[in-house]
């Protein structure tokens, strides 16, 4: 049987070996076909500016003069700096709320509403209340990207508390764990995977939020550099941003995934 | 007096306007192997609740050690149709959890459970996560988890119905051994009658619902030997 196992997980490699190389071939006659379009002159750099000029700007803004005055590593940073301060502020506050919720019907009545009030609205309409509150620093962009982050999170803890099995609840009572206990050591773990869910959504929602949050005076961030230079219609140093806002994406998402791999190795797998 | 173990004196359940049990009563002795067996929905189920103490009757009371049965208790150990491992704890943590609660040393945890996987036969697996275990191992998991709390009663409900004939047949041996090692109490849920008959020191039947006491047959070894016999027989 073991052998069995082993004979399926050298196919299963070599399936995703051979997917990863459709996804690589998609990628290539992509760029190519990029490429193409750009050289040929059928369509003004204006529009789409060569891989190649891409490229270039991007070695400048990264390791030249960079973007008005900041090199590519230092508007990133500062990105991810508001993404990653927003995002770990909505996990400590919307995830103990969240499974407060879940647990007490008196709270989820009195908390839930505000949050389904605003959760639909797009962030920008609200933006600009922000900005008169907090200012036109960090602040308000911080803030903005904060309510972005909490209301998945907080959703997804509430009904992960609603979702439990109360079989599993039980069987810990017979072995002799107390209502604490019980909280602890099976409603906790038994709310990660939705937990996780929820902090993953949230992380993309801040990340989509960034550019609009950096939209109003900010003179730093991947989203600003991108904003600025399509005034001026540079749209090389715009293509060199979206990329990058791209593959930072995904690496945040390819972080992610690990990460739950390491701590949840059993969500979706069933009991 | 001498106090009954576990005394259900005239209970029945009734919900909204269907009466699912009526008026069981019913004496269990400390070490009995009780099976209740009938038909689905006779409300077998609903009885191991009430005991478990999930579940309030709507007439009558159990006792239990001359105490009534108001709340779930470490004392009644319990294992369901499906497992209910913590998918989180790996087999020894999922063993050892009854432990863990009550503060006991790591130490003396993993010596413990470390007996249970051995006598369970899961020593290769102690480090596997439920989900990678099969559902008789994931059963004897969680057979081993209620043991090593050593309650004075355990209860169960169709443990072994969702598993194949093969693993049923083994999980009834092993159950049967740990009753004569363990002179533990069961209280235990099935529709299968051969099983009822195999496990079972005494076989309580009950009827369609509303669910009555109409059979109680104390079963001595060497009629369960010769039923056992008869059933191989019907196989071949």
């Amino acid at each position: 049987m073991e052998d069995n196992c082993l004979r399926m997980q050298e196919v299963n490699t070599i399936r995703s070996i051979k997917y990863v190389g459709i996804s690589i071939f998609t990628l290539l006659t992509f760029l190519a076909g990029w490429y193409f379009v750009a050289e040929s002159g059928l369509v003004s750099p204006l529009f789409v500016p060569s891989p190649v000029r891409v490229w270039e700007t991007f070695l400048a803004i990264c390791f030249g003069e960079g973007y008005k005055g900041s090199s590519l590593w230092v508007h990133l940073g500062v990105s991810l700096y508001r993404i990653g301060l927003a995002f770990v502020l909505a996990t400590l506050i919307a995830v103990p709320l969240g499974l407060v919720c879940g647990y007490s019907k008196t709270l989820q009545a009195m908390i839930s509403p505000l949050v389904h009030f605003y959760r639909p609205l797009p962030p920008l309409a609200y933006y600009t209340v922000l900005v008169i509150w907090l200012g036109i620093g960090d602040a308000s962009k911080v803030a903005l990207l904060f309510f972005a982050g909490f209301a998945p999170i907080f959703i997804s803890c509430q009904s992960a508390i609603e979702e439990i099995n109360p079989s599993r609840v039980i069987v810990a009572r017979t072995l002799g764990a107390s209502t604490r206990q019980v909280f602890f050591h099976v409603i906790v773990p038994s709310c990660l995977p939705q937990i996780f869910t929820g902090l993953r959504t949230s992380l993309g929602f801040i990340y989509t939020t960034l550019v609009a949050a950096e939209m109003v005076a900010a003179i730093s961030g991947v989203g600003w550099m991108v904003l600025d230079a399509s005034k001026f219609l540079q749209s090389d140093v715009m293509f060199v941003g979206i990329i990058l806002m791209g593959i930072t994406g995904l690496l945040i998402d390819a972080v992610f995934n690990i990460i739950e791999k390491k701590i949840i190795p059993w969500k979706g797998r069933g009991e | 007096m001498i106090m009954d173990f576990l005394h259900i004196k005239h209970v029945s359940l009734t919900y909204g306007q269907i009466r699912i049990l009526d008026d069981i009563d019913l004496v269990v002795s400390k070490g009995e192997f009780v099976t209740i067996v009938g038909p689905s929905g006779c409300g077998k189920s609903s009885l191991l609740k009430m005991v478990t103490g999930i579940q309030a009757p709507s007439e009558g009371e159990i006792l239990f050690q001359g105490e009534a049965i108001t709340d779930i208790d470490a004392k009644r150990g319990m294992m369901l149709q499906e497992a209910t491992l913590f998918p989180w704890l790996s087999v020894r943590d999922n063993i050892s959890f009854a432990l863990k609660m009550k503060s006991v040393s790591r130490k003396e945890q993993v010596r413990q459970a470390d007996a249970y996987l051995d006598l369970m036969g899961l020593s290769e697996f102690a480090d596997h996560l439920p989900y990678q275990l099969s559902g008789g191992m994931k059963q004897r998991t969680a057979l081993a988890r209620t043991l090593i709390n050593r309650p004075e009663m355990i209860m169960m409900d169709e443990p072994f119905s969702a598993l194949d004939a093969f693993t049923r047949k083994s999980m009834q041996k092993l159950l049967t051994q740990i009753w004569k090692d363990f002179q533990t109490t069961f209280l235990f849920v099935t529709h299968d009658v051969e099983e009822a008959i195999t496990l079972g020191s005494r076989v309580i039947i009950l009827s369609a619902r509303p669910g009555k006491v109409i059979e109680d047959l104390s079963i001595g070894t060497e009629k369960k030997e010769a039923a056992a016999r008869i059933f191989t027989l019907l196989e071949q």
